[in-house]
């Protein structure tokens, strides 16, 4: 009973989960707001690319009705992949500094190709 | 149930927060009445001294207990005692208390009213997004009830036990006390004599409260008497008593065949002595208080000690003394007057042959011969008195024998010289 009246307390300050897709995207903002050199090593990106529209379109979550499962992943394993990127705060307008993008990189090799990148 | 048993909890550890400034003033109140209370306390033990006249150097002491009867004169007062209680911060916790807790009411109000929908604008490490405006206005509510409540109930607690008690009671005051001896009873047990000297005799066995003590194995005056490490209270006339007693003791204890031959402060201890026993013996000892007086009037008059025998001042040489107090007795190892008794001997010339063996004082020496010895009486202005006799030089002296002398622990024959001189 003291465990539950904690846990409320502790989400009263929290708001409903996220769908997978805005995870998802959340993910993709950040990495191509900071264009670290490695993202764009890992990713196969160019100067070019749409980095939106390429990784978005390559983890499948353009659509709202994405979900982890879907794409052969886990929401918890890639929401604790996600954890260095958002280090400098988890606004969606954040941008992580390039240390923490290498450090989710290094940590996760499985997210370049979940987003695409190159074997 | 849980609901206001940690109400009650919530409130037993917030009015023990609520410290409270507390004093106690007292307020004598009218004399009620006044009476007096019986006690009894611890007493003691007193002594009575008799002597029979018959058996003056017999001492009979009666031993008595008696307890303390007392008897306490009291005055009973009405005493008002007021506590005042005053909490001193009452006014700004009921301030803080107030105004945090309407804040609370009002963010929990406004939660109502704001925004439900969640802040998109973060999704948290949990994937979760931030909470909308209507739960950030609740949880403000709940910090605000966090520190109001209980600065509110603070201050409310402070502020109802802020107040004054008066408690009225009845004290008594001691206005005096009155003693007196009761109960008084025959008491037996071991008894210690205290000597002037120090030392302690005993303890000895009383019968039927009463305790027999002889002059004679005493060495010292008695000073008074211990019960069970107690001092035995002596009356007056008890008192008085045992100096008679003490006196006589002190005159046959020690012997002054020669009142001449002593020094002034033992005459007057002496003299002391005899009128202290005189209360006892009367005029038995008339006839000694007589002697010393004179011989202390006389050295107020002509001066210490150091008479010369009639004609003795006159003498030029040993051979003169010879002649003018012709021994009758001659005592010096071997001789067959060595067998008479001091009372033949007692005023009497003698001739005296021995070695010095100590020098008592000043103006007494003692010489030995054979296994015996004699005090020797020197008259300090004689003129052969300025020769040296060391100790264990051999002497001859021709002098009269005064009777039996004590001189501190030590009681011998006195003669007094006319004349003395070494002999090679």
């Amino acid at each position: 009973m003291r465990v539950v009246a904690l846990l409320v307390l502790a989400c009263a300050c929290q708001g409903p989960l996220a769908s997978d897709a805005e995870v998802c995207r959340d993910v993709v903002r950040r990495l191509c707001s900071s264009r670290c050199a490695v993202a764009d090593a890992k990713l196969g990106l160019t100067m070019n690319s749409d980095c939106n529209m390429q990784l978005t379109t390559a983890a499948g979550c353009e659509v709202d009705s994405f979900t982890f499962e879907g794409a052969g992943t886990n929401r918890n394993d890639f929401l604790s992949c996600r954890l260095p990127i958002i280090r400098t705060g988890d606004h969606i307008d954040q941008v992580p500094a390039c240390e923490d993008v290498e450090d989710m990189f290094r940590g996760c090799p499985s997210m370049a190709q979940f987003y695409g990148g190159p074997p | 149930m849980r609901g206001p048993l940690s109400g009650l909890l919530l409130a037993g550890v917030l009015s023990s927060c609520a410290a409270m400034d507390e004093s106690v003033r007292v307020e004598r109140g009218p004399k009620l009445r006044e009476f007096e209370r019986p006690r009894i306390v611890e007493g003691g033990v007193t002594g009575k001294i008799s002597i029979d006249a018959a058996t003056p150097s017999k001492l009979t002491l009666a031993l008595s207990g008696y307890d303390t009867c007392r008897t306490e004169r009291v005055e009973e007062f009405a005493e008002e005692r007021i506590r005042e209680r005053r909490g001193a911060g009452a006014g700004a916790s009921i301030s803080a208390g107030v105004l945090f807790t309407a804040a609370s009411v009002g963010a929990l109000v406004a939660s109502f009213v704001l925004s439900k929908e969640p802040d998109r604008s973060h999704i948290d490490g949990a994937g979760r997004y931030g909470p909308s405006q209507s739960v950030n206005a609740r949880a403000w509510s709940i910090g605000f009830v966090c520190i109001g409540v209980p600065a509110l109930a603070v201050g409310l607690v402070q502020w109802l036990r802020t107040g004054e008690q008066v408690e009225t009671v009845k004290v008594e005051q001691l206005a005096g006390q009155r003693d007196e001896i009761c109960n008084v009873r025959p008491i037996d047990g071991p008894l210690h004599l205290r000597l002037e000297d120090g030392s302690v005799l005993g303890p000895m066995p009383t019968a039927s409260g009463v305790l027999s003590v002889e002059a004679t194995p005493l060495k010292a005056p008695l000073d008074g008497f211990v019960f069970y490490e107690r001092e035995v209270t002596l009356d007056e006339g008890s008192r008085a008593l045992l100096i008679a007693f003490n006196g006589c003791a002190k005159l046959e204890r020690e012997a002054a065949a020669d009142a001449s031959a002593m020094a002034t402060g033992a005459l007057l201890k002496r003299l002391e002595a005899a009128r202290a026993c005189r209360q006892l013996r009367g005029d038995a000892v008339q006839a000694e208080q007589t002697r010393l007086e004179e011989e202390l009037a006389r050295r107020r008059e002509g001066g210490e000690a150091g008479t010369f025998l009639p004609g003795a001042k006159s003498l030029k040489s040993f051979e003169e003394a010879v002649q003018a107090y012709p021994p009758r007795f001659t005592l010096v190892e071997g001789s067959a007057d060595l067998a008479k008794g001091l009372d033949e001997l007692t005023g009497q010339n003698v001739l005296v042959r021995g070695r010095v063996q100590a020098g008592l004082s000043p103006n007494i020496g003692v010489v030995a011969y054979a296994d015996r010895e004699v005090f020797v009486f020197l008259p300090p202005d004689a003129p052969w008195v300025s020769e040296d006799f060391p100790l264990g030089s051999t002497v001859e002296l021709v002098g009269v024998v005064s009777g039996l002398q004590t001189v501190g622990e030590r009681t011998a024959p006195l003669v007094r010289a006319v004349w003395m001189r070494k002999v090679p």
